[in-house]
């Protein structure tokens, strides 16, 4: 049996719907009991419907929503450098970008090729994008564990090859589980880290080739290396020190 | 063992320039080496446009709620917004709600210490949804509207540290871990704080 003392205290929770049933089923024999508690109970409760029925709920006027969704398109859209009439902008924006893209692609047409035939822009593209799946989405752990044996285990028969998992939670970055993930077209072994909150994707496949990451993407930090035939590359949020300071522990 | 990077920099700002131009010409090019970047800024807008906009009713509300000025809520709103969209990779799923409402909170708060006066309040339900209804009598309804100007003049009235949680939890119905979140204060203040809200919001009441 709960005191009145203990029963105020609960009357709010318990209107907010944040009680669980034990507590719930208390605060109710409690106030089928008590001279006092329900007299408070019901000024809370109907300030609460008065609150919820009657107090302004103020609609954005229609005319916002255009403006909001105009400013962030031009926010998401990257400011021209020069100003100069619309037509001859786009003109001069497209030969530049024609040309800077040949420049481009005959450096990666000169750049290694892996073994399934991507260009490593390419794989690294996918790797950005695998990194923001698996913290949009449910999608983050396969094998939630912070144990370096039962994730290493894990991987055997997903994967044909075993990666090498380590555990630094003494350094700051805890091991929190692993999943497969899909990379240049095979399964690929994704070890999951923390720093902090900040998630940490490692992507580890069999590749001696040097992966040509950029060093940010998108707002993530990339640190790519290569280590006894396989290809290693840490992405995440975290600032770009932090990351290298986890690349050199796994090195 | 060597590392391989490129100058992101010079990587971004050579292929996020438009979406439109790069598009048919990658196609032509390698495909798939400028989405990179161009089209993960497309592909970041609309997830934006999915997860957060839809929002903007709530964001509204609690900015209304916080400045009292109809003009300034609007223009924090889309600041707030703004600040969102740049913030966005800190977003990691969850309830795009709660978490665009503490970037409005902040905008808000932000405003209000910058306007120590605090906003105005003078228009009366301008742009409030019509309370539904029309089968009542003229003086129920009088008696109704009066409580509806009450209720707004005590909310109101309370200091902004307890009407934004208030309005977080009666108007948005939040929970109190939400409204923590947004609020960057432990549960146990929102709870206090809530508590205490209310009780001045009684006593108002009960002296209008």
């Amino acid at each position: 049996m709960i005191t009145c003392k203990s029963a105020i205290s609960l009357i709010e929770p318990y209107l907010d719907g944040e009680l669980d049933a034990a507590q719930k089923a208390e605060v109710e024999a409690h106030l089928n009991e008590c001279a006092n508690c329900p007299a408070i109970y019901r000024r809370l409760n109907e300030l609460g419907t008065d609150l919820r029925t009657l107090a302004p709920r103020y609609a954005a006027p229609e005319h916002l929503q255009r403006r909001v969704l105009s400013a962030v398109r031009k926010e998401a859209r990257p400011k021209p450098v020069w100003s100069l009439r619309p037509a001859n902008a786009w003109a001069i924006a497209a030969s530049v970008l024609l040309a800077v893209s040949v420049g481009w692609n005959a450096m990666l047409l000169r750049s290694q090729k892996n073994t399934m035939g991507n260009t490593t822009a390419e794989v690294a593209q996918e790797i950005v994008s695998s990194h923001v799946r698996s913290l949009m989405g449910a999608h983050l752990l396969d094998v939630p564990s912070t144990e370096q044996h039962t994730v290493k285990p894990w991987f055997n028969g997903k994967l044909d090859y075993a990666p090498d998992v380590k555990d630094f939670a003494a350094a700051g970055f805890p091991l929190i589980g692993g999943r497969v993930d899909y990379i240049d077209h095979r399964p690929v072994a994704a070890l999951v880290y923390k720093r902090r909150e900040h998630v940490i994707n490692l992507f580890v496949w069999p590749s001696s080739s040097p992966l040509a990451a950029p060093a940010a993407a998108n707002g993530f930090n990339l640190v790519a290396w290569n280590n006894a035939g396989m290809t290693y590359c840490a992405i995440s949020d975290l600032n770009q020190a932090e990351l290298r300071q986890f690349a050199e522990l796994y090195k | 063992m060597g590392q391989a990077i490129l100058p992101a920099a010079a990587f971004q700002a050579a292929f996020s320039s438009c979406a439109q131009v790069c598009r048919p010409a990658s196609a032509a090019w390698d495909n798939g080496i400028f989405p990179l970047s161009s089209m993960d800024e497309t592909t970041k807008l609309a997830l934006f446009e999915q997860t957060i906009v839809p929002h903007l009713n709530a964001a509204y509300n609690l900015a209304r709620w916080l400045t009292r000025n109809q003009h300034e809520a609007e223009d924090l709103v889309q600041e707030a917004y703004l600040r969102a969209f740049r913030f966005f990779d800190g977003f990691h799923g969850g309830d795009g709600r709660a978490w665009l409402l503490a970037v409005v909170r902040n905008t808000c708060l932000t405003w209000l210490r910058r306007n120590k006066s605090g906003g105005s309040s003078v228009e009366f339900n301008e742009e409030v949804h019509a309370p539904a209804g029309g089968q009542e009598n003229v003086e129920e309804r009088l008696v109704k509207n009066a409580k509806i100007d009450a209720l707004r003049k005590c909310v109101e009235s309370l200091p902004v540290e307890y009407r934004e949680i208030v309005v977080m939890r009666e108007l948005e119905e939040l929970s109190y871990r939400e409204i923590a979140e947004a609020a960057g204060v432990p549960i146990g203040t929102v709870m206090s704080r809530l508590s205490r809200g209310r009780l001045r919001l009684l006593d108002c009441m009960e002296a209008k």
